[in-house]
């Protein structure tokens, strides 16, 4: 990782996704993104263990290599992967749901919006409402829109459009005052 | 919507009905419009793993596209749209946002096997 070769940097949670199922076993060309997700998913369905890899927050980032290491360990003491893959979607939820909490109690707020690809999966977002109910926090999901690039596409469209109004009353503005 | 949970129904739709008939399903049949939300290749890639452990496992999930048609104001009848982007008539061009389809995502036929 300190040759800074052929690597990307990402900010991308999918792509922790990517890796779990990589080192769970699947490893064929992805043909569409969230294919690797979908997958790890459906395996962690087929589990009902309870336990959560550590995803621990440092300063002001979750650090996400503890579970990773997690997930190559129980690998190599052959934990069934479906147990794995339960596991690791625990613990995004519980390191995503005590960094939320945090941010949430330092500001005062308790109201939080869930949105992104990663949103699309169901378990993940049934764990995440688990851990936050007995916090008191509310939370708002995508309905009428997808979480995500379709989203990300209308909100494009709005900020332009936003944009656009913005110029025109602005240009209106000025005319007025040079009237 | 999320792929896996639509799959994990439609799965769950064609096993109902398998049971209640006592047949076997070879291949579900699903319509599915352009403006659907849903992408087909995730679609089939999780109705493949939905079906593992089932009684569908090894069926096909055939997949119908249906392209947007709208209502043109200009023309006055209906009218298949080339592009999403585009919502005007390909022939007057007058502009329309009413949809007569390319919203389904629609079960239509289950087959069975011999």
């Amino acid at each position: 990782m300190r040759i800074r070769r052929n690597l990307l940097s990402t900010t991308s949670v999918g792509r922790l996704f990517d890796a779990a199922a990589a080192l769970l076993g699947f490893v064929q060309e992805s043909t569409f993104e969230g294919q690797a997700a979908i997958w790890l998913e459906q395996q962690a369905r087929g589990a009902s263990n309870l336990d959560a890899y550590p995803f621990p927050i440092e300063g002001r980032e979750l650090d996400f290599r503890p579970l990773l290491q997690a997930v190559v360990s129980d690998r190599l003491h052959h934990r069934p992967e479906r147990e794995i893959a339960r596991a690791f979607q625990r613990g995004i939820a519980t390191g995503l749901s005590q960094a939320v909490a945090t941010l949430c109690q330092s500001l005062g707020m308790d109201t939080v919006v869930l949105s992104g690809g990663v949103f699309q999966n169901e378990l993940l977002l049934e764990d995440i409402r688990a851990l936050f109910l007995p916090q008191g926090l509310e939370i708002w999901t995508n309905h009428a829109v997808p979480p995500n690039d379709g989203g990300i596409s209308l909100g494009q469209a709005a900020l332009a459009a936003f944009g656009q109004y913005n110029d025109a009353a602005l240009s209106d503005a000025r005319g007025a005052t040079h009237a | 919507m999320h792929e896996l949970s639509i799959a994990l129904s439609i799965v769950d739709m064609a096993q109902e009905e398998a049971e209640l008939r006592n047949v076997q399903v070879e291949a579900v049949h699903l319509e599915l419009g352009a403006l659907s939300g849903v992408v087909k290749e995730a679609l089939l890639f999780s109705y493949e793993i939905a079906c593992d452990g089932t009684l569908l496992e090894g069926s096909r999930l055939v997949v119908k596209d249906v392209p947007i048609e709208v209502f043109c104001p200009g023309c006055g009848i209906a009218k298949t749209l080339q592009s999403m982007q585009w919502f005007h008539c390909p022939d007057c061009g007058a502009e329309t946002a009413e949809i007569l389809h390319g919203k389904e995502l629609t079960i239509t036929a289950l087959e069975l096997k011999q």
